[in-house]
């Protein structure tokens, strides 16, 4: 089995296609850290605004730091890094199918059910570098550049400070969660790569659901407050952000706390049963598919 | 000789197109086996059940002994197969992708003897090549090195020689005959190239619209009573009239230009070409009609 998934391993990062992944989020983290480098000033006094006068006599130069950036870059990136893991699920199957080496791999003595654990365990690790790589790039390039201080996360009518002491721990623990999360969509294109013989497809259903799937998510409707936000994938995925969002006691916060942490380990649990339905469809159709590829 | 494949009752249906029609057949040990249909008969239908890659709507396959569907890992182990074209991995060089597919059937092998499997097929000096950058018959060649780079027992190639040029062809059919004759292994062989077939087939299985029509020895199955002998000369009418002074003048069938065909036993084949150059006609060619095309048309045609 490990020697499968070495080959597995072996064969995504191999691919050219690969390290497009890695580029894309490589540009857009250092053009986000040049912006706030140099035009920083303005986009804290744009943050501050309306957070009331106590905030506005302290400089911008203590609010604008590592933390601050990285919890700026993951605000903007969480939901565009599960497209770039469906490009790698998406064509798991599908490619192999698309490429004729499908067949191939079926008739070698291995079962399915383990080609498929295989498979998708490469892909878990492809996502799981590539999280590493935001890791390293939004928070520790970060830290390099802006250095540390405390945390400002602003909220709605709030304002959540964090020392810069209780902030790498809530960091590692919002990394761990948006594993979970794109996990949830790596196995949402694993599945849909199994029903196809063209990894064209499973990857642009996937990014069609995430995009359809947030927009829902983002709009403030008290309709779909209640009826639809709670069940989809997308709602839970920023289930991350709860891991800054402190409590506080006469305007105090306190430190080391969590506001409401059964609502995050709600959302892993929603997100983790998503991964197990969509899993459990994969296997039980890859185990009765005709490959005709 | 026990058999090596025993298929009964082999039924495969998709939707309402019956594509494997109650196929039965049995493939003995050592010897090359023969698998002919037109286009849409059901044989890449068939193979893929052969390797599990498409589960039977019906029936039994049961493959060195054991059934296919119990037993799969260990019968898998025990064949190479290619079906229709060799797709490998483009992005991939030869020695990657032979080293990849062993490491998938169980092997773990060092470059040199990587190097060694890639060296039967004339590639060791490509080796680190990518496949992309590969000719149709060079990926032929690592695809049979890829189908029997586990050493199996069994060798499944399905239109093996599609695509190729006839150096390519005649490679392969080197090959096939040097597995079964000099390894000992069991070949079964699809191909539309009929001509091939009938020079590396030692017996035949044709299907038709997914049901057997013809099974068995290749000599049996070529009807060896009534072959038909087309023999060029200088002069046909010339030659007629030295026949017609013999038994032979009944085996006429027809003259055309230079050419006279005749019908006649398998067996008298050799005393007819004794007294033709006894008669000292200039002969250009004998050539025997009745060919493994001529008698699939004759069974498929209608």
């Amino acid at each position: 089995m490990i020697q499968l998934l070495k080959i597995e391993i072996f064969k995504i990062f191999k691919r050219p296609r690969t390290y497009i992944a890695f580029a894309v989020i490589a540009l857009i983290i250092i053009l986000i850290q040049i912006a706030l480098k140099f035009g920083g000033k303005e986009y804290v006094g744009l943050m501050m605004s309306g957070m009331g006068d106590s905030f506005e006599e302290i400089p911008s130069k203590i609010i604008l730091n590592g933390y601050l950036v990285c919890f700026v870059i993951l605000n903007l990136l969480l939901i565009h890094i599960p497209i770039l893991v469906a490009l790698v699920s998406g064509d798991s199957i599908a490619g192999e199918a698309n490429m004729g080496t499908l067949r191939l791999l079926v008739s070698k003595p291995v079962s399915r059910i383990q080609l498929l654990i295989v498979k998708f365990t490469a892909s878990v690790f492809y996502t799981m570098i590539l999280l590493i790589w935001v890791a390293v790039l939004a928070l520790f390039l970060s830290i390099l550049l802006f250095g540390v201080n405390w945390l400002g996360v602003p909220r709605e009518l709030q304002f959540n400070v964090m020392e810069s002491d209780d902030v790498l721990w809530r960091y590692a623990l919002a990394f761990c969660f948006a594993a979970i999360g794109l996990i949830c969509v790596s196995s949402l294109a694993f599945m849909l790569s199994v029903f196809s013989d063209n990894s064209i497809g499973p990857i642009v259903i996937t990014v069609c659901v995430i995009i359809v799937f947030t927009i829902l998510t983002q709009m403030q409707i008290p309709f779909y407050d209640e009826t639809i936000k709670p069940y989809l994938f997308t709602t839970h995925m920023l289930g991350w952000k709860g891991f800054f969002y402190v409590k506080a006691i006469d305007g105090v916060t306190e430190k080391g706390s969590i506001e409401n942490f059964p609502a995050i380990i709600k959302s892993a649990a929603i997100l983790i049963g998503y991964t197990a339905v969509f899993l459990g469809t994969a296997f039980w159709y890859f185990k009765r598919k005709n490959i005709l590829s | 000789m026990s058999s090596i494949i025993d298929v009964s009752g082999l039924t495969k249906s998709f939707n309402e197109i019956i594509a494997v029609d109650n196929l039965t057949f049995t493939v003995i040990e050592n010897g090359v086996y023969g698998f002919l249909g037109q286009n849409g008969a059901g044989k890449s239908t068939t193979i893929r059940m052969l390797l599990s890659l498409i589960r039977p709507t019906k029936g039994e396959i049961r493959i060195f002994g054991l059934d296919l569907f119990t037993h799969r890992k260990e019968i898998l182990q025990r064949i190479g197969a290619i079906i229709e074209k060799p797709d490998l991995y483009k992005y991939l060089t030869a020695i990657e992708n032979l080293n990849l597919f062993a490491t998938m059937s169980g092997l773990k092998l060092k470059r040199k003897q990587l190097m060694d499997k890639l060296e039967k097929v004339g590639l060791a000096e490509r080796a680190d090549s990518k496949i992309k950058t590969y000719s149709q018959g060079m990926k032929q060649r690592l695809g049979i090195a890829v189908a029997l780079v586990h050493d199996p027992d069994l060798i499944v190639l399905d239109e093996p020689m599609n695509g190729l040029d006839p150096q390519g062809i005649a490679d392969i059919r080197q090959l096939i005959n040097h597995l079964s004759k000099d390894q000992g292994k069991t070949v079964f062989i699809s191909s539309h190239l009929l001509s091939e077939m009938e020079q590396v087939a030692d017996s035949l299985l044709i299907i038709h619209k997914g049901k057997k029509i013809a099974e068995g020895n290749m000599i049996e199955l070529l009807n060896p009573e009534q072959s038909r002998i087309e023999v060029e000369t200088r002069s046909a009418k010339e030659f007629e009239l030295q026949l017609k002074q013999t038994d032979w003048t009944n085996k006429i069938i027809s003259i055309n230009g230079q050419k006279i065909t005749m019908q006649m036993k398998r067996e008298e084949i050799p005393s007819f070409v004794q007294q033709m150059a006894e008669m000292k006609q200039d002969i250009f060619s004998i050539h025997k009609k009745n060919s493994l095309e001529d008698y699939f048309l004759s069974l498929t045609s209608h």
